[in-house]
């Protein structure tokens, strides 16, 4: 009996010293991942000038930074991205060929040469994507990517697990699918568009038939103009709002759904079922098929 | 009598709280454990069972601290303290009156 009581004393112990250990050893790994350097050399005093976004995006000196570059000359119609931590800007211009810079940053040396970026081209498609895949416990380094792309480009599927994709100066009409679990989605000019996000926020400008957003947490702000028929818009989130706008000549036949957050709608509705949290009818000739849902934000559908 | 009974009620609650953290602890391992696997096989890019963790652990850590270390109950030592020191100035007062 005083033996069994004397091995709870030692387990507690010991146990006691392990819940120690794992405290120090899960605090480093966190700190060690999240680059705190980069936040404390922020210049205090300008607190309110400081672009944080932009502060945060930039490694500070004491990162390790390797920059390249690879230009392709092909017209391929197609652009695959596949990113794991670090953000993927992708620009349009007037060039014909392909510019593909990156930035690969991390907190050591070792981790930065380890990451290497690959730019496989097959039959119409051009694909850019960050090695290794993960395999060890702590995410290592991150590689931004910024491409510049000739208006050849039909579709382009940009893919990253932690950051921001942005594309800008899109020509018109390209297929668009857009995923990442933490950051924020813009385009700033589509045709069919996919975007997919968990955390981060969305906003976007849609001419194109089908459309399809959806997130957990991040609010949807988008502009929609020129919509073709034959598709449907397919909106959702939990709990972010969802803001629209639309030109006048919307025809579309709308389900707003929200369980807690308000509804509102500037065109005129032709309505076949109004609750609390529902509305159903018909925009104009209601062509398009318009779903939206969210759990706990609000819906606003404005007049451009 | 009623001394030993109190004595034997304390003993009872720190041993209690000795068993209960030891409990505490394998829960925290087991469920850090599956948390860990879930987070690797699901994807590896962000490590957030660190978060649970530390957080869970600080938790852990103080269970012990109040078990093992302040077994007695610091606060509660103290104010038997401060009842015994005010209960003699009481008396002292009494008797100089």
């Amino acid at each position: 009996m005083r033996n069994k009581g004397n091995l709870i004393n030692y387990l507690g112990y010991l146990f006691g010293i392990l819940s120690l250990i794992i405290i120090i050893l899960s605090l480093t790994c966190i700190i060690r991942d999240r680059p705190v350097s980069r936040i404390r050399k922020c210049p205090f005093r300008m607190w309110a000038q400081v672009d944080w976004e932009e502060t945060l995006r930039k490694p500070s000196t004491g990162w390790t930074r390797i920059e390249g570059e690879e230009i392709i000359g092909e017209p391929y119609k197609n652009l695959e991205v596949k990113n794991i931590s670090g953000d993927i800007d992708i620009t349009g211009w007037k060039e014909d060929y392909f510019l593909i810079k990156y930035v690969k940053s991390g907190p050591t040396k070792e981790w930065v040469e380890e990451l290497r970026v690959q730019v496989d081209t097959t039959e119409n498609v051009i694909s850019v994507k960050r090695l290794p895949e993960l395999k060890s416990l702590i995410q290592r380094g991150s590689v931004s990517f910024d491409i510049f792309i000739p208006d050849t480009v039909k579709t382009i599927s940009a893919n990253s697990v932690s950051g921001h994709i942005i594309l800008n100066q899109m020509p018109a009409g390209i297929t668009q699918n857009l995923k990442t679990v933490s950051g924020r989605i813009k385009t700033d000019n589509s045709g069919n568009l996919q975007v997919s996000s968990i955390s981060g926020s969305t906003s976007f400008r849609f001419s194109g038939s089908t459309l399809n957003v959806s997130t957990i947490s991040g609010s949807i702000k988008g502009e929609m103009s020129n919509l073709k028929s034959g598709g449907s818009l397919e909106l959702s989130s939990v709990s972010g709002s969802i803001h629209i706008n639309a030109d006048e000549t919307l025809n579309s036949d709308i389900s707003l759904k929200s369980v807690s957050g308000s509804i509102s709608c500037d065109f005129p509705v032709t309505i076949s079922v109004k609750k609390r949290n529902l509305l159903e009818g018909k925009i104009g000739e209601g062509f398009i098929p318009m779903n939206i849902k969210t759990t706990s934000g609000s819906i606003k559908i404005r007049k451009l | 009598m009623e001394d030993e009974n109190k004595r034997y009620e304390e003993a009872r609650k720190i041993a209690k709280n000795k068993v209960s953290f030891i409990r505490h602890f394998i829960t925290y391992i087991f469920v850090l454990i599956v948390l860990a696997v879930i987070n690797n096989v699901t994807s590896r890019a962000y490590q957030w069972w660190l978060w649970v963790a530390l957080f869970w652990g600080i938790g852990v850590f103080f269970n012990f601290l109040s078990a093992f270390i302040f077994k007695g109950g610091g606060l509660k030592k103290l104010e038997d303290d401060l009842v015994r020191r005010e209960m003699k100035r009481i008396g002292a007062e009494k008797d100089e009156k």
